[in-house]
């Protein structure tokens, strides 16, 4: 579908097409308040990234993913169901915290809600407690427009590790839209993990969106590997009294894509803590925003938000920015922030390789020295590892493509 | 036995200042087991020959040539020449955030090594502990990243223990003693010293005979202008030390302008 979406979605015509997917009426009816607020809605803030031109909107009512380890398993206790096909009776308890933290308010989840046609419900009761994470391993199919949603309800005291990790199948363009919803119970702790690595043929619309209650934690872990041009938006509330966030992103952009992200969390709290910590690299023409957004709302004493963002350019054509914005509507708080943009010069570049290392060398080197600020900051061995992992293959791959253009 | 000829060879640079001549036909045999030395005034082009033969981008090669025994090895990359046996300790070592002193020379010894001949992490460790402790260097250097806030002279430091980790065949080391105490002068020297043999031949580029009284070069060039003007023995640099460059130039009978024509002498002539 042309750049840019359409003008206006029809309630009508959705409910006509898509309501078929849905085992409970209650999610037609919410599709129609989405299509019906579509037109309106203004498009999503991503300071510094030019996106509207892209190629976001595409519907369909195929799944767009496969699971390629087979239908997500979640640890016993644990509940894990689709969203789509989920009768009213399973869906009743999700009802409270479902597409409330991302209502239709503009235009790119608007167009999601609408098109919906895959997604879970994942639910972590009181009390739970594991060290066994569970991972939701996920493929975005070529040619076929994706729009999953993923509800993660935690309850109060719970503790839980969720691993979503997103590839992409090579082939056809699609146009996807992955929202993700995540709700930290009073006491609990949540350590999550996206690490996105959809291929060069997908163009994404990636929203993740948290809350955390008294005395939550959320440790977020996200690792931004895509291929294709992306804006994503990782948002975290702290709601609670008392709750944490602690963001973590890696990013890595290659070739000619784009990938402009917002990492935000909002003070909401008294005695909350943000902290925000990013890095990216970007290689050849590609181009990485970091917009590092720290709000600290009226009310949120004692608030702490701190925030790093840095980025490190490889090549001359490459284009960066890191963006640190904080708002503050409070006194009692503290804040600050570090932002930079730097450049792996040719005299940098050509002292590694005076010493016989390959240019390619020399660049992942340098590299996983500076993602490494993050990565090791990682709690858990596992995603770190698998972040490393899908780096390096990303780096690879990205490396020879660029030594055949040359 | 290897060798490395510098024939006839011209280099130029591109600036804002437009097109410059640097080297004017420098002639230059060097076998390993030698040790050759070259002094010569500030902006004659010392720099700018090492930086040519180890392939730095930035240097034209206008005519002439640089062999690796008999191959020429104007084509290649710096990475390759590295490999193949070259070495610069450079005047001005950049420094890089994130990677660590260790990983990057465990880096460049493995870039020489095949898939299945990669140096273990025990083997290397010895053999890091054992330079350090020659190069008088405490341990955390190793940790540290690349250069990054080093004092000049734990830069120069640095650059010997990379040359004593990688063992090249030649190494060519541009100002290696400037900005260096007495004491740190001599531990340099000692790891130079280290690598003399029959498999290791050097290029020393210094302002200061001293240097040279502790490591006795086999041969002295002195370099003016943009060519080697004089080729000796050791004495040659002592000569030097008493009679400055305008001198020498005044009895070769040379037309070259000297930036401070009044008497320049090495060791003098650099703050
Ligand atoms: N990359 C460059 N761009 C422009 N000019 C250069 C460049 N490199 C060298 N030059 C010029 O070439 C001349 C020789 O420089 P070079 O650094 O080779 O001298 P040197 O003999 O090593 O001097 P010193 O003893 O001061 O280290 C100088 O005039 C210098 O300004
Ligand atoms: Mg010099």
């Amino acid at each position: 579908m042309a750049a840019f979406g359409p003008k206006q979605l029809d309630p009508a015509a959705i409910a006509a097409a898509y309501g078929p997917l849905d085992a409970d009426p209650w999610l037609t009816t919410q599709r129609q308040a989405a299509a019906a607020a579509y037109a309106d809605a203004p498009w999503p803030e991503f300071a510094k990234v030019t996106f509207h031109p892209w190629k976001l909107f595409g519907d369909g009512t195929a799944a767009g993913v496969t699971y390629p380890e087979g239908a997500p398993a979640a640890p016993a206790g644990v509940t894990i169901q689709p969203l789509l096909t989920a009768p009213a009776a399973v869906l009743a308890p999700f009802k409270p915290y479902l597409f409330h933290q991302t209502a239709p308010t503009d235009r790119l989840t608007a167009y999601h809600l609408a098109h919906l046609n895959s997604g879970f419900l994942i639910r972590v009761p009181d009390h739970f407690h594991s060290d066994q994470p569970l991972v939701l391993n996920t493929q975005l199919l070529a040619g076929v427009n994706a729009h999953r949603h993923l509800l993660l309800l935690v309850g109060r005291d719970a503790q839980i590790t969720v691993v979503d990790h997103f590839t992409g199948e090579a082939g056809a363009d699609s146009a996807d839209s992955i929202v993700t919803e995540i709700v930290v119970g009073e006491d609990s702790r949540v350590d999550f993990a996206n690490v996105d690595a959809f291929g060069a043929n997908i163009t994404a619309f990636v929203r993740r969106q948290a809350q955390v209650a008294a005395n939550g934690i959320l440790n977020w872990t996200a690792g931004v590997l895509n291929d294709g041009n992306i804006i994503a938006d990782t948002s975290t509330n702290l709601v609670g009294t008392g709750s944490t966030a602690d963001v973590k992103v890696v990013a890595l952009a290659t070739g000619k894509q784009v990938q402009g992200l917002n990492t935000r969390v909002t003070n909401i709290g008294r005695q909350t803590t943000a902290n925000i910590l990013q890095h990216g690299v970007i290689l050849e023409n590609a181009t990485l925003v970091f917009n590092g957004i720290g709000h600290i709302v009226k009310g949120a004493r004692g608030a702490d938000a701190q925030q790093e963002n840095r980025v490190l350019m490889l090549s001359r054509t490459a284009h960066g920015d890191a963006n640190p914005i904080l708002l503050i509507d409070e006194n009692d708080v503290k804040a600050g922030h570090a932002a930079s943009v730097g450049r792996v010069d040719a005299s940098q570049m050509y002292y590694l390789m005076s010493r016989g290392l390959t240019k390619e060398l020399a660049q992942r080197l340098v590299i996983r020295g500076f993602l490494g600020a993050v990565l090791t900051a990682i709690p858990l061995p596992a995603i770190q590892q698998q972040l490393i992992d899908t780096i390096e293959r990303k780096l690879i791959h990205g490396q020879r493509i660029a030594h055949q253009q040359s | 036995m290897d060798t490395l000829e510098v024939k006839n060879l011209h280099v130029a640079v591109d600036d804002e200042d437009g097109h410059q001549v640097i080297l004017k036909g420098v002639n230059l045999t060097m076998h390993t087991g030698e040790i050759h030395a070259i002094m010569g005034p500030n902006g004659t082009g010392k720099s700018t020959l090492s930086e040519t033969i180890m392939g730095n981008p930035k240097y034209e090669v206008a005519e002439g040539d640089i062999l690796l025994n008999g191959e020429s090895i104007l084509d290649w990359p710096v990475d390759k020449r590295a490999r193949a046996g070259l070495f610069l300790a450079m005047q001005y070592p950049a420094e890089i955030a994130g990677v660590t002193n260790a990983e990057f020379m465990r880096a460049a010894i493995n870039a020489r090594r095949d898939d299945d001949h990669q140096i273990s992490v025990r083997e290397f460790i010895k053999k890091l502990d054992e330079k350090m402790a020659l190069l008088d260097m405490p341990d955390e250097m190793a940790e540290r990243y690349l250069n990054q806030g080093f004092s000049g002279g734990e830069k120069k430091r640095n650059e010997i223990l990379q040359l004593l980790m990688i063992e090249p065949p030649f190494a060519i080391l541009d100002e290696i003693d400037s900005g260096l105490d007495i004491d740190a002068m001599k531990v340099v020297a000692k790891g130079v010293n280290a690598m003399r043999g029959p498999q290791f031949g050097t290029l020393i580029i210094t302002h200061y005979q001293r240097l040279l009284n502790y490591i006795v070069p086999d041969v002295v060039h002195v370099m003016m202008d943009g060519r080697i003007v004089k080729s000796g023995g050791p004495e040659l640099a002592k000569t030097l030390e008493k009679e400055g460059y305008v001198g020498l130039r005044d009895d070769l009978g040379l037309d070259v302008p000297l930036t401070d024509d009044s008497d320049i002498t090495p060791g003098k002539g650099e703050a």
